[in-house]
């Protein structure tokens, strides 16, 4: 607790300097967009809306302006799905869904999305408008836009990756970065970004002057973070609400701004590492980075740009055996140390060892995953044919004596009586099986990407040390120039000549 | 043919080969020493980034090491006239390789010990590579070892 009070007085002393900032005229009036929900209904999670009322309110919170555009904006009708909690009682009629129709679907629910102050849909063409004047309205200012949806990947480039948008529309990166730098020209005030979705990493682009290729950066200064590269799946999206079940780069990343964790309990690491009494986002980052157990490999602009940047005569060398003590370095004993691994030489042939028995644990999963669907299917179809031949009208769900029988209360008849066939109870075990091997995937792929972690983090103390004794004086300046930027606080409240980066 | 021109072209083919191998041997050596320490980022390219990506990588890396290949590709030139004239000379041919890798890894890297044992191996690849193809022009030409 006293820690806590610690950083809350810091925070005090970096809000009575904001204060005496503003008095000598050099407060920015930062702000920020949210742009959320799914393409469509049966891809517009709980979660998402979740986060993005959480994101909102920390936002708000510190007097940030935020304009939000999700889903269908303020049009009535269902654009949210989500989940019944587990301790939710089984509807009359689970049986018939488990064997007619699909369990997960059963517990579904939907409705109008919750959120306050939405400004618009994120249709392509509505948004690409709205966004756009957000952009040039803030081109002076500065502005943090934050993604909470799913994307999609590109076949042949980076750039080509996409948020998916509502009405199941799209934005590359490539047309992005054209909006940004037709509306925002070259703004020295930061556009800082932070995309959650699949395939994310594509969006870095963004930092560069070319959107398809090079190292140059854009004109206006512009940084972010993603929770995945630009080829990989990230972790989210799920339907339920229990927010202690969020494992997602939103989760993490913002707990750290926040100051406590998502259920308002304090965090159990300091994310203020240079002790100023402001997270940056950057040490947000550091934190979700250490303490996600999750399947995303997260990343920022300037790690982007570093794995670019590496030379072709440094690329395919062995690492050496003992990278430069960087933040990188340090993050990575602290995580060896959490995951029990002797920090002796040979270190990577450990990790290496563990992320194959991982993997092999997930495809063994999958594999007994794939063998109980057979079974489930057969038992399905057999339960299917008694059931049809006693009721034939259960084979065409959207006809008029399928109404008959539901009017006069004869499916939840049937569902009893499926429920009391022998066979039913092996069909619910097998899909219990089902569930837990599902967890069980996802659990040995966080493990996986654990030691993935490990040896991205020596890659990247590595890196850091090449450019410094590889790299020019331009390069060092471009890494340079997107730390500053990555290194400023959630709210600004210095000036452009401060942009000088803290990193040792 | 004269013998002369025969000789010429020997040598210019030999230059040309090991030019033409120089990135992929150091690419290999690299990576099979990265593979062997378990840190050898090839490995998570493979499996987390498209093959695409890797095969740009390595043809940037062909096409800028050229002239550093080209160098290696003399050098190996070098070696065979100054090491096939005897027999004892010639059974330590394309030694000069290996040297020169150990060479350049003090000359152009800030972390020689580091990087010698890939450009050690990447020279050990090509002098196996001259040693192969003098044994092919042998067994074409007929021509008996020195």
């Amino acid at each position: 607790m006293s820690e806590r009070l610690s950083r809350r007085s810091r925070g005090v002393a970096k809000t009575v300097a904001s204060a005496l900032l503003v008095g000598a005229g050099a407060l920015w009036a930062d702000e920020a967009v949210l742009v959320g929900g799914g393409h469509e209904l049966q891809a517009s999670q709980g979660q998402i809306e979740l986060n993005v009322d959480w994101v909102g309110n920390i936002l708000r919170a510190r007097d940030m302006p935020v304009t939000t555009f999700f889903t269908d904006g303020d049009e009535t009708g269902p654009d949210v799905h989500y989940r019944l909690p587990g301790e939710t009682p089984a509807g009359l009629l689970e049986p018939l869904a488990r064997v007619f129709g699909d369990l997960d679907r059963e517990r579904r629910r939907y409705r109008n999305h919750a959120l306050p102050d939405v400004a618009g849909t994120t249709r392509r063409d509505a948004l690409e408008r709205d966004l756009g004047d957000v952009l040039e309205r803030t081109a002076e200012e500065p502005l943090l836009l934050v993604y909470n949806g799913h994307g999609s990947q590109s076949p042949d480039n980076d750039a080509g990756v996409t948020l998916d948008l509502w009405g199941k529309t799209a934005m590359t990166a490539r047309e992005l970065h054209a909006l940004v730098g037709e509306r925002r020209g070259a703004s020295e005030s930061p556009l800082r970004y932070v995309f959650t979705q699949c395939y994310s990493g594509g969006f870095h682009r963004l930092a560069h002057a070319d959107a398809d290729a090079g190292l140059e950066l854009s004109d206006g200064l512009r940084c972010g973070f993603t929770s995945e590269s630009a080829h990989a799946l990230a972790e989210g999206c799920s339907a339920g609400i229990d927010i202690g079940d969020y494992r997602d780069y939103t989760t993490y990343f913002f707990a750290a701004l926040d100051d406590r964790e998502r259920d308002g309990t304090v965090l159990d690491r300091d994310p203020d590492v240079n002790a100023d009494g402001a997270v940056t986002l950057r040490e947000a980052h550091l934190h979700a980075l250490e303490k996600a157990h999750s399947t995303d490999l997260s990343r920022s602009s300037s790690e982007s740009w570093l794995e670019d940047w590496q030379p072709w005569f440094l690329r395919w060398l062995p690492p050496p055996a003992n990278p430069p003590n960087n933040e990188y370095a340090r993050l990575f004993r602290t995580l060896a140390a959490d995951a029990d691994i002797p920090m002796e030489t040979g270190i990577g042939r450990t990790l290496r060892d563990r992320l194959a028995r991982h993997e092999s644990s997930v495809q063994a999963l999958r594999a007994e995953r794939a063998a109980l669907r057979p079974e489930t299917t057969a038992l399905r179809v057999a339960l299917q044919r008694s059931a049809s031949a006693r009721w034939p009208a259960l084979l065409g769900p959207y006809t008029d004596g399928y109404r008959e029988l539901a009017a006069s209360g004869e499916l939840e008849r049937i569902a009893e009586w499926l429920a009391e066939q022998t066979s039913y109870a092996a069909l619910v075990d097998l899909q219990a099986r089902d569930g837990e091997l599902e967890s069980a995937v996802l659990g040995a792929e966080r493990d996986a990407t654990r030691s993935r972690k490990l040896l991205r983090l020596r890659h990247l103390a590595t890196l850091k040390g090449q450019l410094e004794a590889y790299g020019d004086a331009t390069d060092r300046a471009s890494y340079a120039r997107l730390l500053a930027c990555e290194e400023l606080p959630l709210v600004l409240d210095t000036g452009a000549a401060e942009f000088v980066s803290t990193d040792e | 043919m004269t013998r002369t021109g025969t000789r010429a072209l020997h040598l210019f083919a030999l230059w040309l080969l090991v030019m033409i191998a120089a990135w992929p041997a150091f690419v290999l050596a690299g990576s099979a020493l990265g593979a062997w320490s378990g840190e050898a980022r090839q490995l998570d390219a493979w499996a987390l980034s498209p093959k695409r990506d890797m095969l740009a990588r390595f043809l940037e890396g062909w096409r800028a090491s050229l002239p550093v290949a080209a160098g290696f590709g003399a050098l190996a030139v070098l070696d065979y006239l100054l090491l096939s004239r005897y027999r004892v000379t010639w059974l330590v041919g394309g030694i000069l390789l290996p040297i020169a890798g150990i060479a350049l890894a003090h000359v152009a890297y800030r972390d020689p010990a580091a990087t010698a044992p890939t450009l050690a191996c990447a020279g050990l690849v090509l002098a196996l590579v001259s040693r192969l193809f003098e044994r092919l022009r042998l067994s074409v030409t007929g021509e008996v070892a020195a």
